[in-house]
């Protein structure tokens, strides 16, 4: 085994004792400025005129990958990312793939709502793929408002290896 | 237009065209310091020929196709969606999809995004409840 495999093993390791365990993060709002550039991002990759938005875009809550400052960039690893992508979810610097969401929309998430965000480690799996092992990791979140509304539950895959 | 509706039914395609300044973009409003969406020379070491698409920004691509279709009114239920293949930017997108089901309120759509050699890059499935129950 060499060390990069051992390396994947220790991650999928540690990360399949958190199945089943939920975390609570404050997120904060979503500002009408964020809420429009979000949306003017997309269509601005659409050409023709532009969809009139209505608040924010329901994939926005869970397509922001952090919503605090962040660490110092001296904190990111080489290719860029937080060593502590989804918070509490230790990757241990692998590079990391976004596979897919499978979400439902229960209310739209008007700009200024203060947000909290439960993750829950669904899955992990280790696999073997053409050139070499790889983690499939299936992360639950849900956004809601202080008094628990739900917003949004998103069923989220990523790969790491 | 609800009541026109049928299962099988092809709904208005998308062309998307991300460029550069659009991975940008998305990478600054959702504060993704990943340098494989913004740094070309850094996605060439990872074997790619370009700074590479979001996997969320194909997932909004597939959205934006249902969402500029759908019958006014109509409120989005769920949505799911796949990467299945890599695009880089500059690279013109296609999304196409039709009308899988309707039942009652619920209409459900599949998707899918390919690139200008027809690869698909991206597969979706939206569900909307429709204000109005089609009659066809």
């Amino acid at each position: 085994m060499n060390d990069e495999v051992s390396a994947i093993r220790q991650v999928a390791q540690s990360i399949a004792h958190q199945i089943g365990a939920q975390d609570r993060h404050h997120l904060g709002t979503i500002s009408d400025r964020d809420a429009a550039r979000f949306h003017l991002t997309i269509q601005g990759a659409v050409p023709g005129p532009d969809r009139e938005q209505a608040g924010t875009h329901p994939l926005m809550p869970s397509a922001v990958l952090a919503w605090g400052d962040g660490p110092p960039e001296d904190e990111l690893i080489a290719d860029g990312n937080v060593k502590d992508i989804f918070g509490g979810v230790e990757l241990g610097g692998l590079r990391l793939m976004g596979g897919g969401q499978d979400l439902v929309f229960h209310q739209p998430v008007a700009p200024g709502t203060e947000l909290w965000m439960d993750v829950q480690v669904e899955d992990i799996q280790l696999k073997q793929g053409r050139s070499g092992e790889f983690i499939t990791l299936r992360l639950l979140r849900e956004f809601r408002d202080a008094a628990g509304t739900t917003y949004t539950t998103c069923h989220e895959t990523f790969l790491a290896r | 237009m609800t009541d026109t509706l049928t299962a099988g039914q092809s709904i208005q395609e998308l062309r998307a065209e991300p460029t550069a300044i659009s991975l940008f973009r998305f990478s600054a409003v959702t504060w993704n310091p990943h340098r494989i969406h913004y740094d070309a020379a850094y996605a060439a070491t990872e074997g790619y020929t370009g700074a590479l698409v979001q996997s969320h920004l194909h997932g909004a691509f597939i959205l934006e196709c249902v969402l500029r279709w759908a019958p006014p009114g109509a409120r989005l239920a769920s949505f799911s969606w796949q990467n299945r293949g890599p695009a880089i930017a500059g690279t013109k997108l296609t999304v196409r999809g039709s009308i899988e089901s309707i039942e009652g309120s619920l209409m459900t759509c599949v998707l899918d995004e390919t690139d200008e050699s027809d690869t698909v890059c991206a597969t979706g499935r939206a569900t909307l409840e429709l204000t109005k129950g089609p009659t066809s």
